[in-house]
Parts: C-alpha cells; structure tokens; sequence
C-alpha cells in the first residue's frame, strides 16, 4: 500500500508539472498569437498584394503536385491550379507510377504532348520515364516517374522545377486563388532570408466546393471532423504563430508549402524514408542554417487557405494520427543530437525539447495521469482527491484554450459565415476534454509502442504518403 | 478544496463570456454589414454618375453617407484610370479628405492609422500627394512605409525615383515592391536612374539598370554596355539583360563574351539576351553552352536562346547531340 | 422597343462586382444593351442564350477564366464570330500574347481608362 501510494505520488507531481507547463506555454503561445496575427492581418490589407501581381519582379514559383491514381479529381485540381493568382508561375503535376488513368485524363483535358524536359542532377529519384507539356498552356507539364512515394515524387518537381521558388502540395488539397500571393509574402518581403513559407490549412468537410473553389464554408456535420476543425485552430492559430515568432516553426504541413529550391537541393530534398516527410525537411533546413550560422527565416502565414478533406471515421482517423506520430517519432530521432543543443538557439532549445516532452512523449504522461484518476478513485485515498481536483482544473483550463483559439479564429478570420456553427463549435470545445482527446492520446501510444517494436515502418516506407487524407487511404 | 472550486467556477465563467462575446460581436457585426450595405446601394447611383460625369452629389448628406461614399469611391478609383480617375481626386480634393489624410499620415499616433492614410492616397490622392508620401518613406512602421511605396507608383509620382531607389537599397521596403514603383514611374524616371548607374552601392546600380533596362531605348545601350565591366556580378547580371532588350547589333560581342563570364547568372542573362536579339551570330556559342555548361541554368537558358533564334538548326544540333537542354528547348518552341 | 433590336448587346463578365457596375454604367451610358455575369461559367450560359454583339471579360474569373472561355467561345459554330476584349490585371507580353492566340480582338489593362474602353468597343464593333 505504501509503495503504491509513494508511487502514486511521484506520478500525480510529475502530471501535476506537466499540465501546469503545458497549459502555461499554451496561454504564452495563445498571448503572442494575439499580439503577432492581429498586426499581421492589419498590415497585410496595406501589404502590396496587386502590386506583386503586376510586378515583373516578383519571382517564379513552380507548382508541384505529386499524383499517384488521383484519376477522380485530378483534372479539377489542375484547372484551378492554373487559375491561382500569380504572375509567373508553372504547375508540375509527377505522376508517381499510377495504375490508374491519371495521366490519360490529363492529356485529354489538357492536350498534353510528349516533351523532353531537362531535369536536374542535385536530387536523385526513381527515373523520370516522359513528360509531357500543355500545348493550350505551356506552363503545365506532367512528369511520369516510377512509383517513389510523395517525397520522391517531390523531389523529382524539385529536380525539374525551373523557378527559384517550389511549392509543394498535396494531390487532394485545394489551394486558394489568391494562397499563392500571400504565402509567397514574407519571400516577397525579404528574398534574402526566407527559405521557407507554409499557410493554414483548413478542414473543408461540410463546406461547398464548386469548380475547385470552396463557395460556402460549413462546419461538417460529422462530430469527428468538427473536433478536428477545432484541433486545426489550435494547431495553426496558436501553435506556428508562436514558433514563427521565435523562428523556430518545425512544421510546414506537405499540404501547402513554398520553398526556396536551392535550399532544399542543398540539404538533399525531401526524405523518402520517413512518413513525415514535410516536418523532416523543415528540421533539416533548420539544421542546416544554424549549424553554418546563417542567417535565415522559415515563416507560417495565417491567410493563404488550404482545403483539405479529413477522415470521418475512427479507423481512418486512428490510423492518420498514428503515422503522424511515427513520422514525429522518426524526425526527432534522427536529428536527436541537435535536440537540447544550445548551437541551434532556440530551435535546439526550446522548438525540439518542446517536441519530445510534449508532442512526443506528452501522450504517455496523459495516459498515466488519466489512469492515476482511475486508481486514485479506487484506491479512495483522500490526498489523491485534490490531485482529481487539478486534473478538472487542467479540463478547465483546456476549454478555455480551445475557447481562445476558436476567439482567435473568429476575431480575425471569421471564415465560418453561421453564428450557429460558431456556438457549436465552442459546445465542442468542452466535449473534446471528454473522450476526444483522451482518444488522440491513445493512438500516439500505440504509434510509440509500434515505434519502440520498430513495427510498420521505422525508417520504411509501409505506404505511399499522398492522400495523406485519411479517405483515400486503404 | 474551496480554491480549486472558485478557479474552477472562475474558469466556467470565463468559457461563457467567451461564448456571449462571440455570438454578440457576430450580431453586431451582421448588423452593421446590413445597414452598410443598404446605404450603399443607396448611394451608389450617385456615385456612379459622380464617376463618369462629374455631377455633384446631394448636398444633404449625412456624416456616415459621407463616409460610404467616399469608401465607395475608394474602391472604384483603384479599378480605373484617366478623367473618370480625375472626377474621383476632384471629389475628393474639394471635400478637403486629400488634405485630412495627408495630415493622418503625418502625424496619426497608431502606426495602422498611418498606413490606412498612406494606402489611400494612392487611390484617391494626386501627384500633389507625392512629397508627403516621400516623407512617410522614413516612417518608422514597416507597413506605413509599404503603404508610401505602392502609393507612390500608383500616382506615378516622377520626382520621387530617387527617394524610393534609396528606400529599396536601404532595405526599408521591400526591393521588388519599389522596382514597381519605379516601373510606374515610366520614362520620366529615366534621367534619375541613368545618375544611379555612378553610385558606389552595386545593388543601387544593378537596379537602376534592370529598370533602364525595361524603361528606356537605343539611347541607353551604350552605358549598359559599358557596365559589363563592372567589378560586381550583379551589375553585370543587370547590364546583360538590359542590353537584350535596349541593345542591338553592336552589343552582340560584349554579350558574347558575356557568355563566357565566370558568374553563371551573368552567362545565364547573357544567354536571354542573345535570344531577345535573334542574331544567328550567336547560335553556336549558345548551342555549346546548351550541351556542355557545368551549370544547368545556364544550359537551359542557352538551349532556349538557340532554340528562339533558329529553331531547325537547335532541333539538329539536338539529335546529333542528344543535349537534353536542346531537346527540352525545341520541344517546347514547338508547341508555341 | 423596336430599336431595341439595334442596340447592340454587350455581354460584361467580371466576378468583382464594382467593376462590373462600372463598366455596365459606362457603356449603359454610351447606349448600349449590358448584360453581366458573375463568373466564366455564367457567361459562356448567357452568351449562348442571347448571343451578344460583344463581349468584355475579365481574365480572372472564377470557375472559367477569361482565356478559356475565348477559347471556348471560338469553338462554338453559333459563338464563334462574337468580338471579345479582355480586361487583364496584368500588362505582361506572355498575357498579352495568349489573349490573341486564344481569339481575343482585343485587351485593355487594368486599372482601366472607362473612355478608352468605349472607344474600343466602338472600334471593334464597327470593324466587323
């Protein structure tokens, strides 16, 4: 009994300081994003969008998205790739050796011809089979390569992008008019210094899509893809504005990501060994500068939209969440020595340490705790009760959080037009603490023990990484 | 214990202000678009004839009508130019808002208030504007500065080129943003760039070459030509694309010997020059940088060149060669 | 209404709605019969069900941008022969060229001179 009750003790202040440092760098992150979006979004209604768009000067980006059997929407993809609002720009679409007729619905669409197209030697990837070219827009072409998986199929758009600037995607995202303008910003603003540029994506279930636009934005009816809607204001609202700040965001999601090329040439590409493919280039560009003291910015930027569809069901779900969390894994594995590095500033200080404590192993630590209530309550020991009261308290403290992220939303953005989706969507923050979130924690267990067995892929590729998007995947 | 219930009934609270907050504001907020909205359709008659003829509007209007209208002219003015442009800056001369934003961007405390003035200007302001909007280019807000700089071009202010080619090289704007600006400038930016090409700052001189470059004529080839030997790489990138569009005939050696340059981007401009120029002359020192230059931005700039100036001869030299630079740049001319 | 018939028709496609009541007024102004729509795909509806004598169309517009819907237009026997001008952000040559390759008879560029553009529209009309 003592035993028990010693280790419950040192358990219940281990949770105890866990929550109250989480739940304490949550309210920094939520105060900064306060402050930083605010100025930004102002300073952007005078930042000189139509200016770049009428300007000779701003630089060329090249569009790649990597397709693998994406026959269904890829044509509709395209067409409002070439409708987005830039002025120089092409759109590389790699055909990832499909077994399906994607590549046959292009060159109908788009009168696709047959055209060799010089591909550089800084990347190698699976060998790039032919390639075609629009001949109703010569800014389109299509690469048809040997089946690689999404980062190999980038990197094969890298190899053959011929502007300075890459923008990587997802096949099944659905990109803004005007994302492309306003990702491309703090680029426009400093060419010098900034690598790296990534947008908010946003959950497009529920919401209207006509002709590769989304028309009417609505909160899905499904409970699982309203969670998650909340979970992406939090994620993008309040945690990359914060890192951004410190100039140390680790992720650019692979769904909507601009690139300075001859960085990502210079540190290799993108990895074709992991499943996070997207957050693994980032930490690696951040590396990469700050082990040779250059100066350099990687930037998040809350306006430029990306549409993407998440999974409905538990299974899909579950199985997204725990590969996310083994790419997590893999990522923070391999650049294990830079974490707690003071040589890396507060990338290596604050970003990777934050990563493996919280991101990382914060599952576990939530598991236990929720276990200890369970135990706590059995066991009936009376000091246990006021560990149960903190516990509340962090529910609490939560669903203010939440709360705030949604505030943030809708104080600056407002995308969501029905006040009736507003109000569900903060009786969903409470429900989240009860279940929801419990239910993520678990997944990232999981996805730790299959790590530590080095089942499904430590280091392997177990399934093609596009179509990230739970729906689409088997 | 009792701490914890007062944390947590305070935390309760909170989460239900939040949500009162939330859905009033939104209330609020629709409100206001309505009413917004209904006196602008109000008003959009008279602006429209206010636009296109020059007719006054009713007298009797309120402070917020006033207010709307001038928002709505805002937005129309961005959208046209020439005399209809002219109503609008009359209209908004004679009611004295020119004057009251110049005065807001001058001297308003909150840096957005600044900016917001400064955006406007550029819509709704003349040229009587510029040298106000010269002083905001010194702003110490980032956004106010941008602000100035686009207004700037958008009035097409000439007297400020050297004010926004010392912002740019000072880095208190964004350089892509003020090589706009003095691209609208046009040809009376000629004399203050030409002035730029002696300064000791090689980005100064680089800039004011590239807009030469695409301002200016025949006239300027021979300065841009004798900028090839400048020391700086970057100049001599400029000097190199410049003389493919004002050059001709006698820049072809220089642009030649451009192509042997120990700085690829200056081969690479070189190599987009030679195929502005169309001369034959070039095609062999284009087609062998096309196969065999070490750097692929170069080579492919190169094939294109060839390709552009004689595409029968590149799609030959491409066969016998198999250079996928020249294949890639044939397949594509054939397709234009 | 019987001269209704000699008014020419004049289809303006633009999805910001300032600029079309702008140029509907103007060209309503200089006598002409304006019908609008909001996007590409509208457009091409209403061009095939009034066949318009001209038409003006933005080059950024939703769901069919302004170049495909010239080609479009060009394709069609009925359609085929309707003047276009379109209204561009941009003054870039490569946009300039690919409004003429695609069938267009003319471009104006945005910000726009409303004087010049009834004077095109005058010009291309009275060409044909």
């Amino acid at each position: 009994m003592n035993v028990l009750n010693e280790l419950l003790t040192v358990v219940g202040v281990i949770t105890i300081s866990y929550f109250a440092i989480l739940n304490g760098l949550y309210l920094v992150f939520t105060a900064i994003a306060w402050r930083s979006l605010g100025r930004h979004l102002r300073g952007r209604a005078y930042s000189a969008a139509e200016e770049a768009f009428d300007s000779p000067f701003t630089p060329g980006i090249t569009v790649i998205l990597p397709a693998f059997n994406e026959a269904a929407g890829i044509v509709q993809s395209v067409h409002s790739l070439l409708a987005l609002r830039y002025p120089r720009y092409e759109v590389v679409v790699v055909n990832d050796g499909s077994t399906d007729d994607t590549v046959a619905r292009l060159t109908d669409a788009f009168e696709l011809v047959g055209a060799h197209r010089a591909i550089r030697p800084s990347i190698t990837t699976q060998p790039v089979a032919s390639s075609f070219v629009s001949r109703r827009n010569p800014n389109l072409w299509v690469l048809d390569k040997a089946n690689g998986g999404k980062a190999d199929a980038l990197n094969a758009g890298v190899a053959a992008a011929q502007h300075p600037y890459v923008c990587a995607l997802d096949a099944d995202a659905l990109i803004e008019t005007d994302a492309l303008l306003r990702v491309a910003e703090p680029i426009l603003d400093d060419p010098v210094h900034v690598v790296a540029t990534g947008g908010i994506v946003r959950i497009a279930n529920g919401s209207t899509i006509d002709h590769g636009r989304v028309t009417s934005v609505r909160l899905p009816s499904n409970p699982l893809a309203v969670l998650q809607v909340l979970e992406y204001f939090r994620a993008f609202l309040i945690g990359r504005v914060g890192w951004t700040r410190m100039n140390a965001l680790l992720i650019i999601s692979g769904a909507f990501g601009l690139f300075q090329r001859e960085a990502v040439e210079e540190v290799g590409g993108f990895a074709t060994d992991t499943v996070g493919e997207d957050m693994e280039l980032v930490v690696r560009l951040h590396r990469h500068f700050r082990a040779r003291g250059l100066p350099y910015r990687i930037e998040f930027v809350a306006d430029p939209v990306c549409w993407t569809e998440v999974p409905e069901d538990i299974a899909s779900l579950s199985r997204q969440r725990r590969r996310w969390h083994r790419g997590l894994g893999q990522t923070l594995w391999r650049h294990r020595r830079a974490v707690g590095n003071p040589r890396y500033g507060a990338f290596g200080l604050v970003a990777l340490p934050y990563f493996v404590l919280f991101e990382f192993l914060g599952p576990v630590v939530e598991t236990f705790g929720a276990a200890l209530t369970v135990v706590a309550f059995a066991v009936g020991d009376l000091s246990l009760r006021s560990f149960v009261g903190f516990l509340l308290l962090a529910f609490l403290v939560g669903i203010v959080l939440s709360i705030a992220a949604l505030a943030l939303e809708e104080f600056n953005f407002r995308r969501h037009p029905r006040t009736r989706d507003v109000v569900a969507m903060v009786l969903y923050s409470v429900l989240e603490n009860f279940g929801y979130r419990q239910l993520n924690d678990t997944w990232r267990v999981v996805a730790l023990v299959d790590l530590a067995r080095r089942k499904q892929g430590w280091g392997t590729q177990r399934r093609r990484g596009i179509g990230n998007l739970a729906p689409r995947e088997r | 214990m009792s701490v914890l219930v007062i944390a947590a009934l305070a935390l309760s609270a909170c989460s239900i202000a939040m949500l009162a907050v939330l859905v009033t504001r939104r209330w609020e907020l629709a409100r206001r678009a309505r009413h917004r909205r209904q006196v602008e359709d109000r008003l959009k008659q008279a602006a429209l004839e206010l636009l296109h003829g020059g007719v006054e509007p009713p007298a009797e209007l309120s402070v917020e009508e006033k207010e709307t209208l001038a928002d709505l002219l805002g937005r129309y003015a961005r959208t046209v130019r020439g005399p209809t442009h002219d109503h609008i800056v009359a209209y908004f001369a004679r009611e004295g808002l020119i004057g009251r934003e110049v005065t807001v961007m001058a001297r308003a405390r909150q840096p957005w208030r600044r900016a917001t003035a400064a955006f406007r200007l550029g819509d709704i302001g003349s040229v009587d504007a510029a040298p106000a909007l010269v002083e905001a280019l010194r702003d110490k807000d980032r956004y106010v500065r941008i602000a100035a700089v686009r207004s700037l071009g958008r009035l097409r202010a000439p007297e400020a080129g050297a004010a926004l080619v010392a912002a740019g090289a000072e880095g208190r704007a964004p350089e892509g943003l003020v090589r706009w600006a003095l691209l609208q400038l046009g040809p009376p930016a000629l004399p203050e760039l030409r002035s730029l090409l002696s300064s000791p700052s090689d980005r100064e001189r680089a800039a004011a070459l590239q807009l030469i470059g695409l301002l200016g004529g025949p006239s300027d080839a021979g300065e841009a030509e004798s900028r090839m030997r400048d020391s700086s790489s970057l100049v001599r990138t400029q000097a190199a694309r410049a003389l493919g569009r004002v050059g001709g005939e006698r820049n072809l050696p220089s642009l030649l010997a451009a192509l042997e340059d120990r700085i690829p981007a200056v081969r690479a401009a070189a190599a987009i020059s030679l195929g502005y120029l169309r001369d034959p002359i070039a095609l062999d020192a284009l087609t062998q940088h096309a196969e065999g230059d070490p750097v692929f931005d170069v080579a492919r700039e190169s094939a294109r060149a060839a390709a552009k100036i004689d595409r029968q001869a590149s799609a030959a030299r491409a066969r016998a060669s198999d250079s996928e630079h020249l294949r890639e740049a044939v397949d594509l001319a054939g397709i234009r | 209404m019987t001269d209704a018939d000699k008014t020419p028709t004049i289809l303006v496609a633009d999805d910001e709605e300032d600029v079309r009541e702008l140029v509907t007024y103007r060209l309503t102004r200089s006598g002409y019969n304006v019908i609008g729509a909001g996007d590409g795909l509208e457009a091409l509806e209403l061009a095939a069900e009034r066949t318009p004598d001209l038409m003006v169309l933005d080059v950024m517009m939703p769901k069919l941008d302004g170049y495909e819907l010239t080609r479009r237009v060009r394709a069609e026997e009925a359609l085929r022969s309707i003047p276009v001008i379109l209204l561009t952000a941009r003054s870039q040559e490569t946009d300039v060229d690919r409004g003429f390759e695609v069938g267009a008879d003319d471009y104006l560029k945005k910000p726009f001179n409303p004087d010049e553009l009834v004077a095109r529209v005058r010009a291309v009309l009275g060409r044909r």
